[in-house]
């Protein structure tokens, strides 16, 4: 059966070509031979989470994150049985600070969070902006993107990233993201899974060790994936120098700030 | 004496300044620091007309400018586009008395969107246009709604508001104040029910947050909508182009002033909309505002002509890091029925900050090149690469990319290739690595 994956809140969370995220998956499970296909939900949808391979959430405004998370509450149970069957959750930008404790406004008001993971955030007036490189347990090289986001990030115990240049999830700390079970969240904006190519193959990895070991495939299956492209080598190799060429001008620019 | 002071070494600073041909902000920045509070201590004319947005605030401005001048009005602006609130200070100073008199009738100000709180905490505009909130610079801008939130604060209660009607997010700041008028374009043959674009910024209502509903759109988020819960709607214009006659190459306006394009695009349009209403606020004619603005050149060449060897080539200087601009070249290229090939540059993301996101190259829809018209596509500069990976995610075939970062490089591919037209689409921040090594015309 071809894989799902779930792009949740694709017309409100997309503020920065996000949706390049889920795209990466399907090329990347393609290029394993795996078919996948794309469900773009949104509001009142209240999708069956253990069904996907994979939940994606990206950034929104702040306004649409809190709308958001009026809307993901009544399915928080849904979302904590999908995570304890292991569904891998990538949610990047401010989607991932709504699975936090609560949410401090800049007036000082609360809103109480997901609830699903112990920290909470403070949403700031002031904007954070800053280009990142960043490292990883999943994979070897670092990560590099750009983190664009209105608040701070408290309590996180197990962050995704340590950022090698740029800032944590708070101002100063060196642990950056959440890392925690099957969700992996990160304020790297956009389609930081087509800017790091490693990266994605990371999160295709998860997909398909996941399904294997509910069901090893036989040895014979016929995959149904699309063809790949003939020049595909070729693509691939784009994409590991736009990888190169951003890591190296970021190099460049922190070490001339040094 | 302070004041005194302040204005004689902005006007010092300035004279030097464009001996040397400096930027136009540096003498009000020394003013502020001498005198800060120097803004509140001189005395500005009664009419001072403010213009922000995301994008087409310079063009604005400047037509407003042709208008005003050939009207005979006595009027200062910032011509060189300092916006933000030492540019401002320069440009009020220099046309001050010693004594800190204002010495012309109109005061008209291009302001940044982000910091316009800043220039008009110490004085008001009378009359406050916004033409457009676009997803915009955002590695530095955020979002369109926090650039709504910064814009909010900087609108004094008295001035009169002159707005867009078909952008939501900027109809949104005349909801529930009286002393607005909005402009807006008639549903035309080209406007579309669906949005057209890779991303939907009029998906939600900015009021409320339910689905908006489209009875046509122009492009993007821009068009006629209402949401489908509150009573938020697109306001009725009170100056409305009620004719785009693109290809034709031009405008009606209100159903009897017809305006000329120079430049065939919505988005020079929309400026042209923006400033006929303004203009009309203060008076003038509309018959003589056509005339005034029809066929008018804009003196800050978005557009250039070239040769590249047997090629004849357009640039339409487009801005990176704004979905929208490029979208608008992009629809622009597409709508020419002639074979041509395209490059695309991006080198240098902005020429004023470092960052090396390319992810706007996502918001961007690329997808409107796949036309048989498309001979080829050059995709040069640094992020020649990030350009092939951003088209990989479209349906145009590879076989009809060339990628090539070198940028001399690519030209002279373009150049050997004997193509018949080519359309050029980079940023201000770029462009001037091309034009340097064509021959404009």
């Amino acid at each position: 059966m071809e894989y799902r994956i779930l792009h949740w809140y694709h017309d409100l969370l997309n503020l920065y070509g996000d949706y390049g995220n889920p795209a990466a998956l399907v090329r990347g499970l393609a290029r394993r031979g795996q078919p996948a296909v794309i469900d773009r939900l949104s509001f009142h949808d209240a999708p069956v989470l253990s069904s996907y391979d994979l939940v994606f959430l990206g950034s929104g405004t702040e306004r649409g994150a809190l709308a958001v998370l009026e809307d993901l509450r009544p399915q928080r149970e849904h979302i904590r049985d999908a995570l304890a069957q292991g569904v891998p959750f990538l949610a990047t930008g401010n989607a991932f600070e709504l699975f936090g404790r609560e949410l401090i406004l800049p007036d000082g008001s609360r809103r109480e969070g997901l609830a699903l993971f112990d920290f909470s955030v403070e949403l700031t007036d002031r904007r954070t902006l800053c280009d990142q490189i960043c490292r990883t347990a999943l994979c070897e090289q670092p990560c590099v993107g750009f983190l664009n986001r209105a608040s701070r990030i408290l309590g996180v115990a197990s962050p995704l990233f340590t950022v090698l240049h740029g800032v944590g999830n708070t101002e100063g700390e060196k642990g950056e993201g959440i890392r925690e079970g099957s969700f992996y969240g990160t304020h790297l904006t956009g389609p930081c899974l087509i800017k790091n190519p490693h990266l994605a193959d990371c999160f295709v990895a998860l997909m398909t060790a996941r399904r294997e070991q509910a069901c090893p495939p036989p040895e014979d299956a016929l995959s149904g994936a699309p063809p790949l492209p003939e020049d595909d080598a070729l693509l691939r190799e784009y994409e590991r120098r736009a990888y190169s060429v951003t890591l190296e001008a970021l190099t460049r620019r922190f070490a001339d700030e040094k | 004496m302070k004041r005194f002071f302040a204005i004689l070494l902005c006007k010092l600073l300035r004279r030097i300044g464009a001996k040397f041909g400096r930027g136009s902000s540096l003498p009000g920045q020394a003013a502020l620091r001498l005198c800060p509070d120097i803004l509140s201590r001189v005395t500005l004319p009664d009419t001072i007309i403010a213009v922000t947005g995301s994008n087409g605030k310079t063009s604005t401005v400047e037509m407003i400018a042709q208008v005003l001048s050939s009207c005979g009005k006595s009027f200062a602006y910032n011509k060189e586009g300092s916006n933000q609130i030492e540019g401002v200070t320069a440009l009020i100073l220099s046309h001050c008395s010693l004594r800190g008199k204002f010495k012309r009738d109109i005061l008209l100000i291009e302001s940044d969107e982000r910091y316009a709180r800043l220039t008009f905490r110490a004085f008001h505009p009378t009359h406050f246009v916004i033409t457009n909130l676009y997803r915009d610079q955002l590695t530095r801008n955020g979002h369109p709604q926090w650039v709504f939130d910064a814009i909010r604060p900087a609108i004094p209660p008295e001035a009169q508001l002159i707005l867009n009607a078909d952008d939501p997010l900027v109809s949104l700041f005349g909801v529930g104040r009286d002393n607005t008028v909005f402009f807006g374009m008639e549903r035309q043959s080209f406007s579309t029910e669906d949005c057209t674009a890779v991303y939907d910024d009029g998906k939600y209502c900015p009021l409320c947050g339910a689905p908006m509903l489209y009875d046509w759109r122009h492009f993007h988020h821009i068009g006629s909508y209402r949401c489908s819960r509150c009573d938020f709607h697109r306001p009725d214009p009170v100056c409305r182009i009620t004719e785009a006659a693109l290809s034709e190459g031009f405008l009606i306006i209100d159903g009897e002033d017809r305006i000329g394009l120079s430049f065939r695009s919505l988005y020079n349009a929309y400026n042209i909309l923006a400033c006929y209403t303004l203009c009309r606020r203060l008076g003038i004619e509309g018959s003589r505002i056509a005339a005034e603005i029809s066929d008018y050149v804009l003196r800050s060449g978005r557009v250039v002509t070239f040769r590249l060897g047997d090629t004849e080539g357009m640039l339409l200087t487009s801005k990176h890091e704004n979905s929208v601009s490029y979208d608008q070249s992009l629809f622009y290229i597409a709508s020419q029925k002639e074979s041509r090939a395209v490059v695309i540059l991006v080198d240098a993301i902005s020429r004023k900050y470092f960052t090396g996101d390319t992810s706007w190259l996502f918001d961007i829809n690329f997808g409107l090149l796949n036309s048989p018209d498309t001979e080829r596509i050059y995709l040069t500069g640094r992020y020649a690469y990030d350009l092939a990976v951003r088209f990989s995610y479209t349906d145009i075939d590879r076989s009809r990319l060339t990628v090539i970062p070198d940028i001399p490089e690519a030209l002279d591919a373009i150049r050997g290739a004997g193509h018949r037209r080519l359309y050029a689409v980079s940023c201000f921040s770029d462009r001037d690595k091309l034009l340097s090594r064509v021959e404009t015309t």
